[in-house]
């Protein structure tokens, strides 16, 4: 399901004193099935991008395409269920969303909600707990007796449960233990992969939109300052620099090891898979493709 | 939820920004139960146009007053129309059973407009005015001699500062948790009655079960930081009385003499 904002302008409490800016003009198009990560400095505009693709919140001008739905500032907030069972949110800390009486029921709310059927909806609870980790001896438990990691697990379950189309997930790994982070980031890249579910990334994590993006977008003040693939991106460190974000470590590395007058070829490596191939060279000199 | 003006604060520096809050509480209630003595038309007059003065004095728009209004605004129409209908007295225009349309009934029940009028744009004047910080703060010394009966004055002040602080954080919070449920396929505000009370069920328990946790991480915090209930405390925002405050009990005094004075013998 492509979505395209057009001119889209987002005021907070528009007509109050209290008013804010949210977007300014904002016009991009996330492709169908694509994996794009959005990144920028805090209070830059990403979550409120976000809640306009679902169309949580609706902009006070311009126009968003949702799939063949289209949301003007005057759409009505009746009929947006069928949009909303497609487009899949995941909140930042998620497990505060969790509130029913067993880890199961509170996955199967969401399926139930879009009008599966009770017995279908646990089915779909069951396998959206599998994938996220949670084994059947969670199911009966309260989710108020499990762990942070696992709470977040289950919230992300609750939305795996709906199958969306498009699953747009706000920093979904904040305050998770590396190991957890890494589970939920494989996840997510085999449901890309292997289902071709399209994924909308917000993260400060550079590391992850080099491992995983297709596409990524630049915000700050409201805007999308900056598109295109990770190596676009990060092919200019300093501009990087200038809107406080920072290069992935193996491209930080990468930088160092220039620095000391070791050449690298030309695209900057930023994954530490791409960092292995352009460093083996410089240990076999002259069996590579380096002349020196 | 966003446009209610009710209990909103607006930064500014104006006279009224600037006044001791203590004093600040305590006029406008005593203003409040001075309107009820208002009884004919130059009384009204008179508090009318101190109101107008004291709001202009703020140098807030004026559309905010009326937002604060609007929501009352059926109310206010309500009693009116309640009082034009049910008072017999002076000439009678109409009458039909119980109802009937008077003379007496339409003056009073354009005192009882511009009472409410007047109350609710002088309380909206207070909380514009007066940062959530200052009202507590006002509030706890005004209890002050409370003290003397073993009411737990500072543990009160506390409660209702942090209470203060924490109105905006569940507020986001409601609309955050409000979104997430409606990203999951939730309703809000559509349905029959029991299936919009039962809409609620998903906001209400995370936000009590976050509400437990700010609570407890609250208190490590306080602990660790050295916060003893029985210990006896210095105050960091003290609260200064100043010339422009006496000026206003002046004039707020004036006032009084004033809608005295013109009050129907």
């Amino acid at each position: 399901m492509e979505i395209v904002l057009d001119h889209v302008s987002f005021t907070y409490q528009a007509g109050t004193p209290f008013a804010g800016d949210g977007l300014k003009d904002v016009s991009v198009t996330i492709p169908d099935g694509s994996y794009t990560a959005i990144i920028g400095q805090t209070g830059s505009g990403k979550s409120t991008l976000l809640q306009h693709l679902n169309a949580l919140l609706k902009p006070t001008q311009g126009t968003v395409r949702i799939g063949d739905r289209v949301i003007t500032p005057q759409t009505s907030n009746k009929n947006l269920k069928p949009l909303r069972a497609k487009v899949g949110l995941v909140f930042q800390f998620a497990e505060n969303q969790l509130f029913e009486e067993t880890v199961e029921k509170d996955v199967a709310f969401g399926p139930k909600n879009f009008g599966v059927p009770a017995a279908e909806a646990m089915e779909r609870a069951h396998h959206a707990l599998t994938l996220v980790g949670i084994g059947p001896e969670y199911y009966q438990h309260s989710p108020f007796d499990l762990s942070g990691g696992q709470m977040r697990r289950v919230a992300i379950a609750g939305v795996l449960a709906m199958t969306p189309e498009l699953l747009i997930l706000d920093e979904p790994t904040a305050g998770l233990d590396p190991k957890g982070r890494k589970e939920l980031m494989t996840l997510f890249e085999q449901l890309h992969q292997e289902q071709g579910i399209g994924i909308v990334l917000v993260t400060h994590q550079m590391e992850d939109v080099a491992n995983y993006a297709e596409h990524v977008l630049v915000m700050a003040g409201g805007q999308v300052i900056k598109q295109g693939s990770p190596a676009a991106i990060f092919a200019d460190p300093d501009w990087l620099h200038a809107h406080h974000l920072g290069l992935p470590q193996a491209a930080r590395f990468a930088r160092l090891v220039q620095a000391q007058g070791l050449p690298l070829p030309a695209p900057l490596p930023l994954t530490e898979k791409a960092l292995a191939h352009a460093l083996l060279p410089l240990l076999h000199p002259g069996k590579g493709q380096s002349d020196e | 939820m966003n446009k209610l003006m009710i209990g909103r604060y607006l930064p500014g520096d104006s006279l009224v920004h600037k006044m001791d809050p203590r004093g600040k509480i305590v006029l406008v209630f005593y203003f409040i139960w001075l309107v009820f003595f208002a009884d004919n038309v130059w009384s009204y007059l008179t508090v009318g146009l101190f109101t107008l003065l004291a709001v202009l004095l703020t140098r807030i728009k004026l559309i905010y007053f009326w937002r604060g209004i609007q929501p009352a605004i059926f109310l206010i129409l309500f009693t009116v129309l309640i009082q034009v209908f049910f008072t017999r007295g002076g000439q009678v225009y109409w009458a039909w059973g119980p109802f009937a349309l008077s003379s007496a009934g339409v003056v009073n029940a354009w005192f009882i407009f511009f009472r409410l009028v007047i109350i609710i744009a002088m309380s909206t004047l207070l909380t514009l005015t007066t940062s959530p910080l200052d009202i507590s703060g006002a509030l706890s010394s005004l209890m002050t001699p409370l003290k003397w009966v073993h009411v737990p004055v500072d543990i009160i002040a506390l409660m209702l500062s942090i209470a203060l602080r924490f109105v905006p954080t569940l507020m986001d919070e409601t609309v955050r948790i409000m979104n997430a449920q409606r990203a999951r396929g939730v309703d809000f505000g559509s349905g029959s009655l029991a299936q919009q009370i039962k809409a609620i069920v998903p906001i209400l328990i995370p936000l009590f079960v976050s509400a437990m946790h700010h609570a407890e991480d609250l208190d490590d915090a306080m602990t660790a930081r050295g916060y003893r209930t029985d210990a006896p405390r210095t105050a960091f925002r003290v609260i200064q009385w100043h010339q422009r405050d006496t000026l206003s009990v002046v004039a707020f005094a004036a006032l009084t003499a004033v809608v005295f004075l013109v009050r129907m013998p």
